[in-house]
């Protein structure tokens, strides 16, 4: 058994077990989750039945999964597939971007979407490589109150103004 | 019906009428390539323009909405990976890979052929067979829809992905994320963990926006990339005209038949049938290898598809005053704010009115072929822009989109949140798309699995005695079987081909 495989087989079910063990959680915080319906008692129905059943079914395919590449490994000793790109990773700024879209969220009430979204827009415009600073300044000011004005005034959906109407 | 085609055929071409056409498809392509924005909400927004409007008119103008709506969401969805409506979800994939091959007008063009193509279709089926296709739309039954949904659930087969098993689990997540909220049968929540922002369920709409366009940003951001989208040197879309899309003749026909079978059965829509087309269209082509790489076949069907439904869904509505879907739910409002009522009185008491707006229908479909291919130059644009300043403003977008659904911040968590699911996923070789078939057929099957079995008090037995149930099981069946048989002989080309060459 070569070890580079079993280290590729891990990896590449590592994901599917954690999926696993998600939807597990869930099942067993279903009760606590989905109050028993009336029509429970005459069948198998009732607001429980179908995302038990989704939920078995997440636990089943994921296990099917883990076996038949574990068969593909382990038996005909032929690796899984693979999509490895040789194009560096930047993990960190996806990390940013997504705290910079949590905190878009957080603020939008208080900040108003104007400025909330300017920023977020210059923010994922630096983590995208961008070094215009003149770009980086006059696109997101533009577009953000260029939507604002576009949904707020002729489609009528009230993006929120926040502390300082911006 | 022959008395009144040549004055509704006049009628349509009275300025009032072609003006009509013009605004409405304006206003319906730009908020279909919108992401977020729905052909519902532009028809709600030119609705209180249509009330001073002659009936006609005002129909032919919501119809010109409704239908731009509907060929616009591929727009977006080939440009930026955003579909603009879930209409166009089925056309990412391959749309999108094209894009990124160069390949974008020719994507583009055959999109807008090919929708205009199921737009006719479905126009000339409304015109000579509506009455007759409305009765047996009307036979289905509990039983029989949630046949169909699982007949569209095994399209999964067929777009799963390379795993197919990951494929199945997303499936099978997408399912149960639609059953967040509350309880279709009996009121209660299920899985709110006692949070309002789950208590009205996840919209499919910003569902949409986070696993495909905000997944992609974030996918984008770490590559690090901030070059240019690629260009075809020439923007002539003359290229791909009718003559090049002749070659995917029997694909249009064909999507453009389960469109309007869809379209036809009240409570489906559009997203229902482009996946079902697509997968038919997988299933029957000599290239399957290339869908979701970039397949122009997979264009042709999912759009030819998906406009097969807009002509469909006014069968019931206008023949049997029963909407199928939302759009045709305000249509209907519409059409009694006009003072006509829907039903089968309809062609006989206000036959000259139901005519001209059913041949407006056609006319607004040739004519959505000359503004589509306006638009398609300028959203075609879009593909010049360096990506550092596109994703971004598509990011904007996608925002907006996901909070006008309904007014509601929670919605853009939702999209944040099945964004970060969505990269996470592609990571991991998990495809999006059979996810996105769950969210969208979840709703259907569970309530209609649960009807059925309390009619036949938990026997299994309703699903096989009704024809029309059968008839999806066995199609249900073969369609799997025929998928899983063709993946095997695939992976066996594949493996002698690589033995060949080690």
């Amino acid at each position: 058994m070569n070890q580079n495989m079993l280290k590729q087989y891990i990896r590449q079910e590592l994901p599917v077990l954690v999926v696993f063990f998600v939807a597990m959680a869930l099942l067993i915080v279903l009760p606590s989750q989905i109050p028993e319906g009336k029509m429970a008692q005459a069948s198998v129905l009732g607001p429980r039945f179908f995302p038990r059943v989704m939920l078995c079914g997440v636990m089943l395919f994921c296990l099917l999964g883990i076996a038949g590449d574990a068969n593909q490994v382990f038996r005909n000793k032929q690796p899984l597939e693979t999509e490895e790109s040789a194009t560096p990773k930047h993990y960190r700024n996806v990390l940013a971007l997504i705290v910079a879209l949590m905190a878009w969220y957080l603020l939008l009430k208080t900040v108003g979407f104007i400025l909330m979204t300017a920023i977020l827009m210059a923010v994922s415009m630096l983590l995208l490589g961008n070094r215009n600073k003149l770009q980086i300044v006059l696109i997101p000011t533009f577009f953000s109150v260029a939507l604002y004005l576009l949904f707020a005034n002729y489609l009528n959906v009230m993006l929120p103004k926040g502390l300082f109407y911006l | 019906m022959l008395e009144y085609f040549i004055p509704s055929v006049l009628s349509c071409f009275q300025p009032i009428n072609l003006l009509s056409m013009v605004l409405g498809l304006a206003v319906g392509l730009t908020v279909g390539a919108m992401p977020g924005l729905s052909g519902v909400m532009g028809i709600t927004i030119l609705l209180p323009f249509t009330f001073k409007m002659p009936a006609a008119a005002a129909m032919i103008t919501l119809i010109g909405v409704y239908c731009g709506s509907t060929y616009a969401g591929s727009i977006s969805a080939i440009l930026i990976k955003t579909p603009g409506t879930a209409a166009a979800a089925a056309t990412v994939s391959d749309g999108y890979a094209l894009n990124q091959k160069g390949r974008a007008q020719e994507a583009l063009s055959l999109a807008l052929y090919a929708s205009v193509f199921g737009g006719l279709f479905s126009g000339i089926v409304l015109l000579t067979v509506a009455p007759q296709l409305a009765k047996v739309a009307l036979k289905f039954n509990s039983a029989d829809y949630f046949m169909l949904a699982l007949f569209g659930l095994s399209v999964i087969s067929a777009v799963g992905g390379k795993r197919l098993l990951r494929g199945m689990t997303m499936a099978a997540l997408g399912v149960f994320i639609s059953t967040i909220g509350i309880d279709p049968a009996e009121g209660v929540y299920r899985f709110t963990f006692g949070t309002r922002i789950l208590a009205k369920g996840i919209g499919l709409v910003p569902a949409l926006i986070g696993l495909f366009a905000i997944s992609e940003l974030l996918s984008q951001t770490e590559k690090g990339i901030h070059a240019t989208g690629k260009t075809e040197q020439s923007t002539a879309s003359s290229r791909y005209g009718w003559r090049y899309i002749w070659q995917y003749r029997w694909t249009m026909i064909k999507s453009s038949i389960i469109g309007v079978i869809i379209g036809a059965t009240p409570g489906t829509g559009a997203a229902i049938a482009s996946f079902m087309a697509y997968g038919e269209a997988k299933r029957s082509s000599k290239h399957p290898e290339e869908y979701g790489k970039g397949s122009p076949e997979a264009v042709v069907a999912s759009e030819s598809a998906n406009n097969g439904v807009t002509g469909a869904t006014l069968i019931p509505m206008l023949t049997l005053g029963i909407p199928g879907d939302v759009v045709t739910a305000v249509l209907m409002g519409a059409l009694m704010i006009q003072g006509l009522n829907p039903g089968p009185k309809l062609f006989t008491d206000n036959g000259p009115i139901t005519y001209t707006v059913i041949i407006g229908f056609l006319l607004v479909n040739v004519l959505m072929l000359y503004m589509g291919k306006l638009a398609i130059r300028v959203f075609g644009q879009i593909c010049k822009i360096p990506y550092s300043i596109l994703l971004p403003v598509v990011l904007a977008f996608c925002l907006v989109g996901a909070y006008a659904c309904s007014n509601s911040i929670y919605d853009c968590l939702i999209a944040i949140v099945f964004g970060i699911i969505g990269y996470l996923a592609e990571k991991f070789d998990f495809s999006t798309t059979p996810m996105l078939i769950g969210l969208v057929l979840g709703g259907i099957a569970e309530s209609n699995l649960v009807r059925a079995l309390t009619v036949s008090k938990g026997s299994l037995l309703i699903f096989v005695q009704r024809p029309i149930s059968l008839l999806f099981l066995t199609l249900t069946v073969l369609f799997i079987v025929y998928n899983l048989r063709s993946r095997r002989r695939q992976k066996r080309v594949d493996q002698s081909i690589e033995r060949e060459g080690g």
